[in-house]
């Protein structure tokens, strides 16, 4: 099983003293393809929010794979006055009613969606959907243009699998609390198609490799989003490409000299271990890439200290960005609610053993150079 | 409008400067070694002698002085600290960051700054992954494009090469270069030093203390940092277009006094918003880039903008949408001050140029719309393309 989801709707109201600025920040899944209803959603609350957004920062974040989509939407204003501040969270919170929404877009037509959609295809076009392209072809053998050719007006705009209500505000909880969402509730439940057992180079540009700028090494693995084993997978992410001390990082940067940006990052919902390097050596790369990750089980009890201390560091310093905060509360809501505030500990406890065993279940599928 | 951000500013008895920012609750702290050389300053003048430096110099420093530490991330993990570094435009930041013992913390950076030697080995190294680090830039279509347009725009010799510098300027930074400008320019009166987030005033003490002994390079003489740059501006705006995106640009620039920088940057930003609340839907987005004593800004969009003059976009704003506009930018400013790190290349970016960043809400506050006409005549001068 790849990823297991039922969150209900939760409202959490955080240290509203702690910031300048008052804080919402909504997270919203659904069960399609993601990426083009993340872009569709912006320009629709975009639409809906605008006679406020003078007073209003809105901005949107998304973690994608097929068949599922967490998207993140973020709020910010201030007002000096609770009143003020809790009439914005309320109005807000009330604008997110699923009835609402839909009573809006009926009014509106469906020459509206047709505008709404042809303006989110032009906010997708980036870089970063690229690998995301190559991943839904290679993994789960999907095309992500045919997916998106196939969306219907109606289909992909009212799937909330669930919603988290996060405010940072100046208010009084039992006003927001009087809001309740009626969000059905969904499991995922989609195998990683594996290619081959040996790791596949691709290039993207075959006839020029000289000019191949990024190199992304692709590591897939069996472990669920909130697993304990996830959590070990932060020590194995830190241990490849996380911190500038890693192994990756110190081989190919430090010693190597073959690149400057080298760095790896865990892709929670699929999740995966995506290494990305920028260089104008690809073959030496790659034979790094390769070299090192056969290396891992070698891990020092040196090396594993020094990750978890970054670890536990990075945790400590992203509890003062809002964003950053409500992921880490979200992330294991489920599997471990006293995850949050007891990360210190948990990462302590992991063992060499711990990760050694974990480190059998990962594999580098892939290094797709383009 | 209140919201003033609390803030100490002392200067110390041997020249050094720190402005405090404390942040009870916060879990971290953030400190900051600001110098005021930046990826611009490509000269400067010690007891009447000019020094010039290659493109790129304050950036290849940037890295020298970071990595002259063997095994510098493991020293400063161990003690649960993390650091890093970057070049702006006139200013070189060193910063580490944690949630215990800050004294130490500040004590460690600086130790790293101020025992700088030489490692002439790490030259050569440095010089090929900053070469990578300038094609990474470089391979970006959009950057291409504003550097194109500060060509065109600034006819200069210097502002629209990277920070970074270039392939050529690279291989002419050598052990003499490196060793006198660090020398003349890492000194005590050459810094500014923020520290932001959680602390306490037992703290503050303490580190003031420990920085009252610190010298780095200490002597009477001034430096006088300068750009030689032989810029001819192309006053107003003119209109670019991206061929791969589809999106259109129009990139202005003028003169402007350094210290007129802070309300002529909001004024700005007031007239963005105001063309973005004319349409909704445009999604306009625009940057705002001061060098030395010019501004070069340009605003983009994937739709068509009709170009408005500075007139009618003043016409049509009354003291009302100029008030919201206000919020508006009150609440940009807040964010940032939310932000350690952001507040604190904020102050330092803005202390290059002698003003102090916490005045944005006064400025702020002071504008009225007679106020915003007569700032953008005098910077307009009737020479805005319609």
């Amino acid at each position: 099983m790849l990823f297991q989801n039922s969150r209900i709707n939760t409202i959490n109201l955080i240290n509203p003293e702690k910031y300048l600025t008052d804080n919402l920040i909504i997270k919203l899944n659904t069960n399609d393809n993601g990426s083009i209803t993340n872009h569709l959603y912006y320009c629709l609350f975009l639409d809906l929010f605008s006679s406020e957004l003078d007073s209003l920062k809105f901005s949107t974040d998304l973690e994608i794979s097929p068949g599922f989509c967490e998207m993140t939407f973020s709020f910010q204003w201030f007002e000096n006055n609770i009143n003020e501040s809790e009439k914005i969270a309320y109005m807000l919170i009330e604008k997110l009613n699923i009835e609402f929404i839909k009573t809006h877009l009926l009014k509106q037509g469906k020459e509206y969606l047709k505008t709404l959609k042809l303006r989110a295809y032009e906010n997708k076009k980036s870089k970063f959907n690229e690998i995301h392209k190559f991943i839904n072809e290679f993994y789960y053998k999907q095309n992500t243009e045919e997916i998106i050719d196939k969306i219907d007006d109606e289909m992909f705009l009212f799937f909330w699998n669930s919603v988290s209500i996060n405010l940072y505000s100046n208010v009084r909880l039992a006003q927001i609390k009087k809001f309740k969402g009626d969000c059905p509730i969904y499991l995922v439940d989609r195998p990683l198609i594996k290619q081959n057992n040996e790791t596949l180079v691709f290039d993207k540009n075959q006839d020029d490799e000289s000019n191949q700028g990024l190199i992304i090494g692709i590591i897939s693995t069996p472990i669920k989003m909130g697993s304990q084993e996830n959590i070990v997978l932060q020590i194995i992410n830190g241990l490849i490409g996380r911190f500038p001390y890693s192994r990756l990082v110190d081989k190919i940067r430090e010693q190597e000299n073959l690149a400057y940006y080298v760095k790896s990052r865990i892709l929670n919902i699929q999740g995966m271990i995506l290494i990305t390097v920028n260089s104008e050596y690809p073959k030496e790369v790659t034979k790094q890439i390769q070299e090192e990750i056969s290396k891992l089980n070698e891990i020092t009890i040196k090396e594993l200290e020094l990750i978890k201390k970054s670890l536990i560091q990075h945790h400590s310093k992203n509890q003062d960005n809002i964003k950053n905060e409500v992921n880490l509360r979200n992330q294991y809501i489920l599997s471990d609610p006293t995850y949050f505030e007891n990360y210190e500990n948990i990462i302590n406890a992991i063992s060499l053993i711990n990760v050694l065993d974990t480190l059998k279940k990962i594999k580098l599928d892939l290094i797709y150079r383009y | 409008m209140e919201n003033q951000i609390e803030f100490r500013h002392i200067t110390l008895p041997n020249k050094i400067s720190i402005i405090f920012v404390p942040k009870y609750h916060y879990n971290h702290y953030f400190c900051s070694l600001g110098f005021n050389i930046g990826g611009y300053n490509n000269s400067y003048k010690l007891n009447n002698v000019n020094y010039d430096l290659p493109m790129g110099t304050a950036h290849f420093m940037e890295h020298l002085i970071f990595y002259s530490s063997e095994n510098i991330f493991q020293e400063f993990t161990a003690n649960g600290l993390e650091i890093n570094a970057y070049t702006g435009p006139s200013h070189t930041g060193f910063h580490v960051e944690g949630t215990k013992n800050i004294v130490n913390a500040v004590k460690q950076i600086l130790k790293l700054i101020s025992n700088f030697k030489l490692n002439s080995k790490r030259i050569n190294i440095e010089r090929n992954l900053i070469k990578n680090e300038l094609n990474l830039y470089s391979e970006i279509d959009e950057e291409k494009l504003i550097k194109n347009m500060i060509l065109k725009m600034i006819k200069s010799n210097n502002y629209h090469i990277d920070i970074c510098g270039t392939n050529e300027s690279l291989k002419e930074i050598n052990e003499n270069i490196i060793n006198f400008t660090y020398e003349h320019i890492y000194r005590n009166e050459n810094m500014l030093i923020t520290i932001s987030g959680l602390f306490d005033k037992k703290d503050e003490e303490n580190i003031i203390q420990e920085l009252n002994l610190l010298n780095i390079n200490s002597t009477n003489q001034e430096v006088a940092l300068k750009n030689i740059s032989k810029a001819t501006l192309i006053s107003g705006y003119e209109k670019f277009t991206d061929e791969n995106s589809s999106k259109s640009y129009y990139a202005f620039s003028n003169k402007i006094q350094k210290k007129e920088r802070l309300l002529f940057e909001i004024c700005l930003k007031i007239i963005y918003k105001s063309i973005s609340k004319d349409d909704k839907y445009l999604n306009i987005e625009y940057e705002i880039n001061f060098y030395e004593d010019f501004i070069f800004s340009y605003i983009h969009s994937y739709e068509l903008i009709t170009m408005y003059t500075i007139s009618k976009i003043l016409n049509d704003l009354n003291e009302k949408n100029l008030n919201d506009i206000k919020k508006s930018l009150l609440l940009d400013y807040l964010i940032e001050c939310d932000c350690l790190e952001d507040i604190s290349y904020k102050v330092i970016e803005y202390w290059t140029y002698d003003i102090n960043y916490f005045d944005f809400n006064i400025i702020l506050n002071e504008i009225n719309l007679d106020k915003l006409i007569n700032v953008l005549e005098n910077h307009f001068n009737n020479k805005n393309k319609t």
